[in-house]
């Protein structure tokens, strides 16, 4: 709230707080702050929060502010009813750089707009889509035995010699015991006699195949598509996310597995695979979504799909430096994950094959 | 307006100017694009009223405008006089007709004569005088067609023709604000803001052109410098100034969009959210860096 916001409203500030904040920018350039209120309960918080955010349009001439109401639990007809009374007694200069979403079940599927947010409805629901999925994924890392299995495989893949117990508590970011009771559900796999030290003797199938089949709750994936008819390059989108997340992302999927195996053997590519890291698994959706306006997120069952982004959590970033096309790489192990996404079984099968030949740069 | 295949006036401007004039004759506007982007049009061409031919540089555009009239007049080649015809003096050398020619077999279309402003002329529009048997007639310029004279590319039958680069580059320079003034005739019905009509060109060649026309911020610096040196900074700072204020106003939009869906990017299916989003890439990825070049 601004110092020149009324007293009213700052008394009402306890009602109308906000959950969180963003900002995009409209399609002319001008950016777009956006509030987003949570389970919103009560009509005359809506009417707070209205309040609120007009007096700071009123204090600031640019602002333009969106305000997005996830899983009210306010009617529909409601919130229209009380959104219209609203604008009938703001002044047209306030109502016209204030919009209120609706958003159910992660999805944006009703926007009413003030004049200066123009007809450019899609695009805006779009970037307000991809804000959307810039929510943190639950705060939780993979399930240890997730953690676990995908060092123990990457070491596997490139011969290293067997760890300790502490090293892989170290590396995996888990307490001794927890290490204790994942390696016991390898035990078919690992090398024997080798008490203190852990590693792999051959390929885990079963685990490895559990460990596929949870790929979703280890990891999250964001899909984004391209809807501008001309689909940007793959060189040019991955060169500019590259640009604008610097060291927090890594190439993954077919590029990864060309950098892996030399011979690779895919032609074209599917899609591009980018691994984003962070402290809390929270993805850049937005900031990628920046990169070309032609992108939106999609659904996982889409043929527009030209991005898979996946979420991964700061601890379990392991990356490689192409020296060629001078990015990051993601490790074997997410590579292998991205091509079985994918449905590249028997590449994925390939891969692993070299990589343990020691076939790779 | 009317189905003009671009390729077939080069070889027949080709066939009937002397190798003189061909030499300095630039075509410009939509059917320089046509041409240009001919592989990728709905059958190689574009519906058009004119053809422009520039005639530069400026020192020479009377006597090669004089030669060029008269040659293809004699081809059978008929002048224009819509807006009535020659004048018996120079003066007011704004009241001059520009010369237009039609085809000796059509009225589909007609030629006219343009030729690039004085060196560092700020003036928006300029007239040259020119006499022809007849009386007297004008050359128009305007201010930053001399940017589409730079380096221009030749065509098979070595006509030169104008880059899509330089083309976008002086339709942005030309609408840094998005006026009133409405196009002389119609399109498809609808009265349109030549500001629109000129930055949705700008819009459909950027679309054409594709990821290479990053390429497009080397042409636009080296034509500005050589074009109107001193003013490069200055100029690169606004140039998008009008495609800002086109993308903001809905109504505008709509407009550059209409004149894009039946001019070049006819039978292409671009909606009017997918030109949109040309136009923000276009934002992104030349105007911002260009403005911001040292």
């Amino acid at each position: 709230m601004t110092s020149s916001s009324p007293s009213k409203i700052q008394a009402a500030a306890s009602s109308a707080h906000i959950d969180r904040r963003a900002e995009i920018s409209h399609p002319d350039g001008v950016p777009i702050q956006i509030e987003v209120r949570h389970g919103l309960q009560a009509v005359r918080d809506l009417r707070s929060l209205l309040l609120e955010l007009a007096a700071r349009i009123h204090a600031a001439s640019t602002t333009r502010l969106i305000l997005l109401l996830e899983d009210s639990r306010i009617s529909r007809e409601r919130l229209a009813e009380e959104v219209a009374a609203a604008r009938r007694v703001l002044a047209p200069e306030v109502s016209n750089r204030l919009a209120v979403a609706v958003v159910e079940g992660g999805h944006i599927d009703s926007l009413a707009t003030g004049g200066e947010f123009g007809w450019f409805e899609p695009e805006l629901v779009a970037r307000l889509q991809g804000l959307n999925q810039t929510r943190p994924i639950p705060d939780t890392r993979p399930h240890s035995h997730f953690a676990i299995t995908k060092i123990l495989v990457g070491r596997w893949l490139r011969r290293l010699e067997p760890i300790s117990r502490a090293e892989l508590a170290a590396a995996a970011g888990y307490s001794i015991p927890t290490i204790a009771k994942s390696v016991s559900g390898l035990s078919g796999y690992l090398v024997p006699g080798r008490a203190d030290r852990v590693g792999l003797a051959e390929f885990p199938d079963k685990a490895w195949a559990d460990l596929v089949s949870r790929t979703d709750e280890a990891r999250k994936t964001t899909y984004l598509g391209d809807v501008s008819g001309q689909p940007r390059t793959w060189s040019y989108l991955q060169s500019r996310i590259s640009e604008a997340l610097g060291d927090r992302v890594a190439v993954g999927g077919v590029l990864a597995a060309r950098f892996w195996d030399p011979r690779f053997d895919l032609s074209g590519m599917p899609r591009l695979d980018i691994s984003t890291r962070s402290a809390h698994g929270e993805m850049p959706i937005d900031e990628i979504l920046r990169v070309d306006p032609g992108l939106v997120p999609v659904d996982r069952g889409s043929s527009a799909i030209r991005i898979a982004v996946h979420g991964v959590f700061e601890h379990d970033w392991s990356v490689a430096w192409d020296d060629q096309r001078h990015i990051s790489v993601v490790n074997p192990v997410e590579c292998l994950l991205d091509l079985l996404e994918m449905r590249l079984e028997s590449q994925a099968e390939a891969l692993i094959e070299r990589l343990r030949r020691g076939e790779r740069p | 307006m009317n189905f003009v295949e671009p390729a077939r006036l080069l070889e027949r401007l080709a066939l009937e100017l002397p190798t003189e004039v061909r030499e300095h004759i630039v075509l410009v506007g939509s059917l320089a694009a046509a041409y240009h982007y001919r592989g990728q049009l709905a059958n190689a061409g574009v519906r058009t009223k004119d053809a422009d031919l520039l005639l530069r540089p400026r020192g020479v555009a009377v006597e090669q405008g004089r030669i060029a009239t008269t040659t293809l007049q004699r081809a059978g080649w008929r002048v224009q006089t819509d807006y009535g015809g020659p004048r018996a003096t120079p003066h007011p050398i704004e009241a001059l007709p520009a010369i237009r020619l039609y085809p000796p077999d059509s009225f589909d279309y007609f030629v006219e004569f343009l030729t690039v402003p004085p060196d560092g002329s700020d003036r928006p529009k300029e007239w040259l005088e020119i006499e022809l048997p007849d009386g007297w007639w004008g050359l128009p310029s305007l201010r930053y067609l001399g940017l589409t004279a730079w380096s221009p590319l030749i065509s098979e039958p070595g006509i030169p023709y104008a880059r899509p680069s330089t083309m976008a580059l002086a339709n942005l320079l030309s609408h840094k604000a998005l006026d009133s003034d409405v196009i002389s005739k119609p399109l498809g019905g609808r009265a349109i803001k030549r500001c629109n009509k000129d930055l949705g060109r700008v819009l459909a060649l950027a679309r054409l052109e594709g990821e290479s026309y990053l390429d497009w911020l080397v042409d636009w610096k080296r034509a500005l410098a050589t074009n109107l040196p001193g003013q490069t900074q200055s100029l690169s700072r606004s140039v998008g100034s009008g495609l800002r204020a086109l993308v903001a106003s809905a109504a505008d939009f709509d407009e550059a969009w209409f004149t894009c869906t039946i001019g070049l990017l006819s039978g292409a299916n671009v909606s009017k959210d997918q030109l949109m989003i040309t136009a923000q890439r276009t934002l992104g990825d030349l105007i911002e860096p260009f403005e911001n070049m040292e």
